[in-house]
């Protein structure tokens, strides 16, 4: 956000704007934000943002910390409603699955874009195949 | 008209955002506003202005007011102002903190007083922008036109 101010392109530092096509739902914006009026909801097969817009206080932390650049320092500042329960964006993602068991796993589905766009070749697998794994090799240790 | 302002602990951001907004409301529809109570000190107000999150403090300061005054009154159009007022802002969890107008207003009907009020708007932001004080007030003013004619 800083960056962005200090360029010059952004003279109002509205509410963060957040692409569902590309936050893979990792949480970090909600882990930063000071006044924790984003909530990242894992549900089984979905992931659920949340953003409380009447608690926001517009300091981009989230802009900052959002690894995929899901969120941008948006041009609206003032949001008036009538009722609290307006001042909530919420967004739906379908979360991604294990490439070995097809569970679901934390992360939502546009996991799979961003790893293949940073060049990374990480399996995406879920926490139980990456234990089984790691139990696996205990066990070969053992037996040596 | 008579006017209630309530500072529930603010910082005093949104309270100078608020003046700026005033002025051109003032400005705009070209007769001046009344001076607002910082107390509780009659049942029935037109208009209610909150800022701040709703300290203890604030509280037990209402509280003493209402019961001097009977523990009831109109607060009429509610206009909160703010993110600390809308939702507690970053004191939303913090200890001497009620979190907001819903949650204040919470703590005075649990202790029995009779709280009406005709509508409520939340303005957000931190501060909210007095361009947004200016539109909301207007429209208050413009779709009661008998809140207008009481004004010399
Ligand atoms: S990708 Fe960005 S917007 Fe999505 S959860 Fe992570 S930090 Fe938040
Ligand atoms: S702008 Fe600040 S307060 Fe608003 S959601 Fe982002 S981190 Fe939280």
């Amino acid at each position: 956000m800083y960056r962005q101010a200090r360029k010059g392109e952004k003279m109002v530092r509205g509410y963060p704007v957040h692409d569902p096509e590309r936050c893979i739902g990792c949480g970090a914006c909600s882990n930063v934000c000071p006044t924790d009026s984003i909530n990242v909801d894992r549900k089984e097969n979905k992931i659920v943002w949340i953003h409380n817009v009447a608690r926001c206080i517009r300091c981009c932390y989230c802009v900052d910390n959002c690894p995929t650049g899901a969120l941008s320092v948006g041009d609206e500042y003032s949001m008036i409603a009538d009722s609290l329960d307006k001042l909530f964006i919420v967004h739906e993602l379908d979360s991604a699955r294990c490439t070995s068991c097809r569970d679901y796993v934390p992360y939502s589905i546009n996991v799979i874009s961003y790893l293949s766009d940073k060049a990374l070749k990480v399996d995406l697998k879920c926490e139980r195949c990456r234990l089984g794994n790691v139990l696996k090799v205990i066990e070969k240790v053992r037996k040596l | 008209m008579k006017i209630l302002y309530l500072n529930l602990g603010g910082c005093n951001g949104c309270d100078i955002e608020l003046l700026a907004g005033v002025v051109r409301v003032v400005e705009k529809i070209g007769r001046e506003l009344p001076s607002p109570d910082h107390g509780i000190r009659s049942r029935s107000y037109d208009i209610t202005i909150v800022t701040g999150p709703g300290t203890l403090g604030n509280l037990c300061r209402i509280v003493r007011d209402l019961e001097r005054i009977g523990g009831e009154v109109d607060l009429g159009h509610v206009i909160v102002l703010g993110s600390c007022a809308c939702g507690g802002g970053i004191w939303y969890d913090s200890y001497m903190v009620c979190g907001g107008w819903d949650m204040f207003l919470r703590e005075l009907i649990s202790r029995g007083f009779r709280i009406r009020y005709r509508s409520v708007t939340y303005v957000t932001g931190c501060p909210v922008r007095p361009e947004d004080v200016e539109k909301v007030l207007v429209q208050l003013l413009h779709s009661y036109p008998n809140l207008i004619s009481s004004l010399t």
